[in-house]
């Protein structure tokens, strides 16, 4: 493990100084960071109104009457909206599948899942708005019994998907998988399912919105695309093409804005990881706000975010994997089917890690989604990899076993040594390193490989792994960069920051470009007002937002180091331009004749240096296949009476191209595989199929991982150069935690106990189930 | 959330008083009651804070220990005399929630606290329990930590607390001061089943207050154990709990056995004559499988808490070997070993 850095050990020891830190993390410790809940009525001229979301208690059937009339003589309350009374909203498109590109809020009186909204009550204090707002009274038609609320209940609403995600194919059709599974030497022919769950972010979905005046439009919350959330709130509240994609379009191609009246400011995200785009307390606010002409601030409820926010969906998938008496693999087949909302595009791609993750002549995936009465799932962590790594890293276990080959060496057989569903070669792929380091740091090769052949203390003991793959993707951006007088840089795109610390690596990428100290350049965010800083998802903010940095510093640098020793003034005088470096704040020349950059900048005719770079446009479009990969091993202990299941080792290693700030990367690395470990053995929301309620809809029901349940969890990083991906180097790293990491967990159960667990989560009553059916 | 009214009692004749007023309640902790007024399953008239009353001791009595009602659950579970004479008592609470509300609950409020139940959280669903006539909506629905004993046809909701476990099996006794006086109330009469009344969790009468718990004057502090089984390893309620003390004789042979069941009733569930059935034995897997059995004799399960059934025995039958075993437990170490 050569080039392996352990990242673990940051841990211990305190990081070394010259990592930075987190900019905004001292506010955030001391609870100085502010958040949309948190702003007031003074931060908004003194008027900030407060909405509370009345939610349909049925999965089905009409509103016949919302009685407001006690609610409306309760103190202080200025309005109840509800779709009797609220404006009518244009269509819009959802960027992102997401349901209100079906379905937009209060427009009628049908009811189209549990927890849907149906009114708002709007008064000047939370409490005033939320007694009234239990003083509503809603009058429902009966339910629909043919209801259906589980994939098994589907009553015939199953269809092909042609596609998932953000695009990817639903089907793939790669030579002949069906007749090459057929004949294979070793057949494995197993099925999946993963419980829905809900992000339950700390922070639950917020929203304050004003009107001013002009008609303007500007609204502040947490988002992952302050731009796609303006070009919502164009399209839906009316406004005119200035207003509408027209506008994002014409930054990207062109780098010039129009004049534009809806504004959306991305505040700090307690928790985002895809739940926080395109939701539809993004239009309830402005609604109510544009009726009352007053500001309004609308905070859902824990119990109202598993409603009117997206989560993960329930899923299905049948595996089969056919191989040689090699143990290469011949075919891999997936059929799948996902759970969709009533409303919204969105299909999870769980088949987007299969068609990439090895080598096999043959690839047949079959995606279908049912629409079910409820309300959409969407975009979270890892989305579809780690779901379809799930299947297909349990299935590799079991191909494993049926051909005597080791785990690991059964993958290095199968290793992928070009992209496989395109058959382009890598811009780079270190997973034979991640595999070696992982092995090595677990001790992989001192387990005992049969099944249920270790114990220590009394408890059953197994290990497992995992390949972890991520795709890596670029998305338009545009960034501006600004060179002061003062030799301090600003530099303004709107990208967001969603707790992974991108205002700290742009702020890096910037201030090494520019050749300054971090403390002298400044990131502007979040605000449509900016230049387009794309959507925050994917793994792909550092790369997206980061190119366009990037080469607008570069541009500043070339700028100034020509401008310099063109003036007379200066003591590079004369250099030549390529010969200088800038470092530190300093122009220095090969001789040694140096200035400092502020002290240049002080003579600089026009004051500033401003500089503007788009990058991304097609979407980072490679002759190479791109993307991270990692490796998850994992050691359990099982106890042979209660079945409690412990992790007691989690080790991932991971190469995802050049890591901007390590502290960082650890932290993103370290959180997805604890989320990993919670969707391997708790994460569950619990649906009741009678009604179509979700029932655990609070954080004392919802469990996640505590402290208690994550042992000794180590994160390694291996070393990558991927500047043939893109010259930044950056892949990304934001996700790949969380893929394999169930897969990896499930394949330990097995070894300790000799029991396959093939659904998520994997609790003890499933363990005991199979147990006791062995 | 309602408007209420709010009075801050001064001594407990006062509280006693006020607490005859209808749809009262008393105000300790609050980690119960203010959640539960938040989804609007609670919304009394009016809060009678009690946390000024001086109830907060703990202090010998008649050779055992009387606990304040308004003790917290941490103050209790690290005092030194508990930890010492009653560990199965600290081991117990500190099994349960986290240390924020250990810090903030108290033990008269952990006594009462009021079923995990999903349907009875949730106002838009039927529930006997919080809207008597309405129906049950955890039978055929999400039951997965719902009774597999005691439960009824109206009503399968647990008691979920941790402590009242261990002082089923220590025989504690609840003292109350009510309109009618001062009286204690056995822990085993303390909860009730629900029946056809599933609204009534215990047989407190209206507005009595619990001043005290009282620990009677016995040693069960070397074999004993508490044994909570849930889905992760803190900050969750159990799915199945054992506390369990047991008397060897010099010759090693059982002299005296009690085990206390927790999430599996809807009150801690003891059956006498499954612990009989240990007393004069040897500790083995057959004595203990056999009291199992008979503890779990007449279980039903609803569905998706089957599995109860069967965590059950094996968590009886682990416990008592624990317990005979003397096998000294760490709560701070969460890990079952
Ligand atoms: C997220 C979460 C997890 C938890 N996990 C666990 C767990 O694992 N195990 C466990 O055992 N518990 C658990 N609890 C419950 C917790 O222990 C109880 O909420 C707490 O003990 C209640 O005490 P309190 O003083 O806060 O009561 P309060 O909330 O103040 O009162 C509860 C009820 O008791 C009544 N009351 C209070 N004191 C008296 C008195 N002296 N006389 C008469 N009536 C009184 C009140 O009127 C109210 O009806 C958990 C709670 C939460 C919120």
């Amino acid at each position: 493990m050569a080039n392996a850095n352990n990242i673990s050990d940051l841990a211990s020891a305190a990081p070394p100084a010259s990592i930075p830190r987190r900019i905004e993390g001292r506010d955030k410790v001391r609870g100085r960071a502010r958040y949309a809940g948190d702003i007031t009525s003074q931060e908004m001229g003194g008027v900030l109104d407060v909405a509370v979301a009345v939610t349909s208690t049925q999965a089905s059937g009409q509103v016949l009457a919302i009685d407001d009339a006690a609610a409306l003589k309760m103190p202080g309350v200025r309005l109840v909206v509800s779709h009797e009374n609220a404006p009518r909203l244009h269509k819009i498109m959802s960027l992102t599948g997401a349901e209100i590109g079906d379905l937009l809020p209060l427009q009628d009186a049908k009811i189209h899942y549990a927890g849907q909204c149906l009114a708002l009550v709007v008064a000047d204090t939370l409490e005033h708005a939320r007694a009234a707002a239990a003083a509503v009274e809603v009058r429902y038609s009966a339910p629909d019994p043919q209801a259906a609320f589980t994939l098994a209940e589907d009553g015939g609403r199953t269809k092909d998907v042609a596609k998932v995600g953000g695009g990817d194919p639903g089907q793939v059709k790669i030579g002949e998988a069906r007749p090459a599974y057929e004949k294979a030497d070793f057949q494995v022919d197993m099925t999946f399912l993963t419980a829905p769950h809900h992000h339950n972010a700390m922070e639950p979905g917020a929203v304050v919105a004003a009107w001013d005046e002009d008609g303007g439009l500007t609204v502040q919350l947490p988002t992952q695309f302050s731009y796609g959330e303006a070009v919502i709130l164009g399209e839906a509240f009316g406004f005119g093409l200035k207003d509408r994609l027209p506008r994002l379009i014409s930054q990207v191609l062109g780098g010039f804005d129009f004049n534009h009246k809806v504004r959306v400011i991305a505040t700090l995200a307690g928790g985002s990881f895809g739940g926080k785009t395109s939701n539809v307390h993004l239009l309830l606010a402005p609604l109510a706000a544009k009726l009352t002409g007053r500001p309004v601030k609308l905070v859902l409820t824990r119990a109202q975010t598993f409603s009117l926010m997206p989560y993960r969906g329930e899923t299905q998938q049948r595996i089969r994997l056919g191989a040689d008496q090699n143990g290469q693999l011949q075919a891999i087949i997936q059929d799948a089917v996902l759970a969709k909302g009533t409303a919204g595009q969105f299909v999870e791609p769980t088949s987007e890690a299969t068609v990439k993750a090895y080598s096999s002549p043959n690839i047949l995936v079959h995606q279908q989604a049912a629409a079910l009465d409820l309300n959409a799932p969407g975009w979270m962590r890892g989305p579809g990899a780690c779901l379809g790594q799930f299947a297909l890293e349990s299935a590799m276990d079991m191909l494993a076993e049926k051909t005597g080959l080791d785990p690991l060496d059964l993958r290095l057989r199968n290793h992928a040594d070009v992209e496989p569903d395109t058959g382009k070669e890598w811009s780079s792929k270190s997973l034979i390193q991640c595999y070696q380091a992982g092995a090595a740091r677990i001790g992989w090769a001192d387990r005992d490989p049969r099944v249920a052949s270790m114990r220590e203390g009394g408890r059953l003991i197994g290990y497992g792994m995992a390949t972890a793959i991520y795709p890596v993707k670029q998305m338009p951006a545009v960034a501006c960069v600004i060179l002061g007088a003062d030799g301090q840089a600003v530099v303004q795109t709107a990208t967001q920051e969603i707790g992974q610390g991108m205002i700290t690596a742009l702020t890096q990428i910037a201030a090494e470009t520019l050749g300054l100290e971090l403390a002298a350049v400044r990131l502007e965010w979040g605000d449509s007002a900016l230049p387009y800083g794309g959507m925050t998802v994917g793994s792909m903010t550092t790369l997206s937002a980061g190119a366009a940095i990037q080469e607008a510093a570069q541009q500043v640098r070339q700028t100034l180091l020509k401008w310099v020793v063109q003036d007379p003034a200066s003591p590079l005088h004369g250099q030549p331009a390529d010969g200088l470096r800038v470092a530190q704040g300093r122009l220095v020349a090969p001789n040694g004749a140096s200035e400092a950059v502020a002290a240049a900048m002080a003579r600089h005719p026009d004051g500033s240096i401003n500089e503007e770079a788009i990058t991304g446009r097609t979407f980072g479009h490679s002759p190479y296949g791109r993307s991270a990969f990692g490796a998850q091993f994992v050691k359990v202990s099982v106890d042979p009476d209660t079945l409690h299941i412990q992790v007691e080792r989690l080790v991932g290693a991971y190469a995802g191209g050049r890591v901007i700030n390590p502290v960082l990367v650890r932290s993103q690395l370290l959180g997805a595989m604890v989320w990993g470990l919670g969707q391997a053995l708790l994460e569950e929301s619990s649906l009741d199929p009678r009604t179509g309620r979700w029932m655990n809809t609070n954080l004392a029901e919802a469990l996640v991982p505590t402290n208690a349940d994550i042992a000794n969890i180590e994160a390694i990083i291996i070393d990558e150069d991927d500047t043939r991906g893109h010259p930044l180097g950056v892949k990304g790293l934001g996700e790949i935690g969380i893929v394999g990491t169930s897969a990896a967990i499930a394949n330990a159960i097995y070894h300790a106990t000799g029991q396959r667990l093939t659904s998520l989560p994997m609790r003890l009553d499933k363990l005991l189930a199979a147990r006791l059916n062995a | 959330m309602n408007n209420f009214g709010y009075l801050r009692a001064g001594d407990v004749a006062e509280a006693v008083r006020a607490g005859q007023a209808p749809a009262v309640r008393f105000l300790a902790g609050g980690t119960n009651l203010l959640d539960l007024i938040k989804y609007e399953v609670e919304q009394p008239a009016a809060l009678i804070d009690i946390n000024r009353l001086p109830l907060r001791t703990i202090e010998a009595h008649e050779g055992g220990l009387r606990l304040g009602a308004l003790a917290t659950n941490a103050e209790t579970a690290y005092h030194p005399e508990i930890a010492q004479r009653y560990p199965l008592l600290s081991s117990t609470i500190l099994a349960g929630a986290s240390a924020q509300l250990r810090n903030a609950a108290t033990n008269g409020g952990n006594l009462l606290q009021r079923t995990r139940c999903l349907y009875f959280y949730d106002p838009a669903s039927p529930c006997n329990k919080r809207a008597p006539g309405s129906g049950c909506g955890a039978l055929g629905g999400v039951n997965r930590g719902l009774a597999i004993l005691g439960a009824s046809s109206q009503c399968i909701a647990t008691y979920p607390g941790d402590m009242a476990v261990a002082l089923a099996a220590l025989e504690a006794r609840v003292q109350v001061s009510g309109p009618a006086g001062a009286r204690t109330i056995a822990l085993a009469d303390f909860h009730r089943l629900p029946g056809d009344e599933p609204s009534r969790d215990n047989t407190l009468t209206p507005g009595e207050l619990i001043t005290a718990i009282n620990l009677p004057d016995e040693d069960f502090s070397q074999h004993y154990t508490y044994l909570k089984i849930r889905d992760r390893l803190s900050y969750a309620f159990a799915l199945v709990s054992v506390a369990v003390v047991l008397r060897l004789a010099a010759d090693g042979i059982i002299a005296e056995a009690r085990i206390a069941l927790g999430g599996v009733a809807p009150k801690p569930w003891r059956v006498p004559a499954a612990e009989a059935l240990l007393v004069g034995q040897r500790p083995s897997a057959e004595a203990f499988g056999a009291a199992a059995s008979r503890l779990l004799a007449g279980a039903v399960g609803q569905g998706e808490n089957d599995f109860k059934i069967e965590l059950a025995h094996r968590a009886i039958v682990r416990a008592c070997w624990q317990a005979a075993a003397g096998t000294p437990q760490s709560q701070t170490d969460k890990h079952i070993r």
